[in-house]
């Protein structure tokens, strides 16, 4: 029966692009998200299997343990055919494989920094670094902080010139907004960039 | 001194839980009750009591996929035409399947998926990876890992967050 395929294939499917929202603990990912995002943001886990070294090995069932790994995630709908999600980083240096997985095919990263405890974000900007996923930092600025200007905190994270940092209120929807805005403007320079040469 | 990144959320292991018997039919998830906020930060540290069933056992125990990984913003989609034999297949399809088919009727990402059947991503995948080979959800991969979008999806996205 082949009737029906017609219906499928007029459907639209949206475009998903994947946004990663990283930083240190309580630099304000998950308020970032849920100041941008037009759903309540959501939570999706990963139950993590602890396997043995001889997983085929019985003996070692019993001990294995499960632990879950949350990630939160919100959605911006643009037009009919973009979706964006915005997943924040599971905040824990060990799932750094979690990591790979929302950062491969991701379009580009925001890490978030708070100036308390700068070395929080260290580990994320290395990373994106590594793997050569475009991202912009965005100083996540609290209200009880000492405020620092661009080129310090600049000079302090030892950031490459081209790498956009921008001072925003995670809490803010505008200002959130902005960031992200400024992470597409930068893939889209580095493709136009890359186009060119 | 800062303190060095995530040392804050070096969450124990949970308590090992008893082994159960995986054959024997499963309680109900835990809902609402034990579900904390989901946007706190922190509370995934805090649900000590983990779920009560092995996140694994609605798999048979299956872990990977029949099929390719689905990434978390891969949508999925019922595949309309074969819908009709769904029925044929009879007890092949878990209640789990039937949710993912039910929710899936507009196209919705695998991590919207797995959040909203409350079920870890990996056993979304295997599920979706049931779904698939049976015909009966289509999927749509995002752009390859390393393939930026074209500059026009990029400025669509820029004019679209503009405009929020």
């Amino acid at each position: 029966m082949d009737s029906g395929h017609s219906e499928v294939g007029h459907r639209s499917v949206p475009t998903a692009i994947k946004i990663v929202v990283a930083g240190g603990f309580g630099a304000g990912k998950t308020t970032m998200v849920a100041a941008v995002s037009e759903i309540r943001p959501l939570q999706t886990e990963e139950a993590l299997t602890s396997e043995g070294v001889d997983t085929d090995d019985l003996t070692g069932v019993e001990r294995k343990t499960t632990t879950t790994v949350a990630m939160d995630f919100g959605r911006i709908t643009i037009g009919s055919d973009i979706v964006l999600y915005l997943f924040g980083t599971p905040g824990q240096d060990r799932f750094w494989f979690l990591w790979d997985e929302l950062a491969l095919g991701a379009l580009g990263a925001v890490v978030l920094a708070d100036t308390r405890r700068l070395a929080d974000c260290f580990p994320s900007i290395d990373y994106f670094e590594r793997r050569g996923t475009p991202f912009v930092v965005a100083v996540n600025c609290f209200d009880d902080t000492e405020t620092y200007s661009e080129a310090e905190v600049r000079d302090a994270l030892d950031l490459d010139g081209h790498v956009p940092l921008l001072l925003c209120d995670a809490r803010d929807r505008v200002s959130s907004k902005a960031v992200l805005i400024a992470l597409v403007e930068h893939v889209l320079a580095l493709a136009t960039s890359r186009t060119r040469s | 001194m800062t303190d060095p990144p995530g040392r804050h959320a070096a969450g124990a292991p949970r308590p090992q839980r008893e082994p159960h018997n995986e054959s024997y039919p499963w309680p109900e998830r835990p809902r609402e009750g034990l579900r904390a906020q989901p946007w706190a930060e922190s509370t995934w540290m805090d649900r000590d009591a983990g779920p009560v069933v092995r996140p694994y056992a609605m798999t048979g125990g299956r872990v990977h996929p029949s099929s390719s990984a689905f990434d978390v913003v891969a949508m999925v989609v019922v595949n309309r035409a074969a819908l009709p034999g769904v029925s044929e297949l009879g007890h092949g399809l878990q209640p789990e399947h039937r949710a993912i088919l039910a929710y899936a009727r507009e196209p919705l990402a695998v991590a919207e998926l797995a959040s909203h059947l409350d079920l870890a991503l990996g056993v979304v995948r295997v599920l979706l990876g049931d779904l698939l080979g049976e015909g009966l959800i289509e999927i749509y991969h995002p752009p390859a890992a390393g393939v930026l979008p074209d500059e026009s999806v990029l400025k669509a996205v820029i004019n679209g967050l503009r405009a929020l």
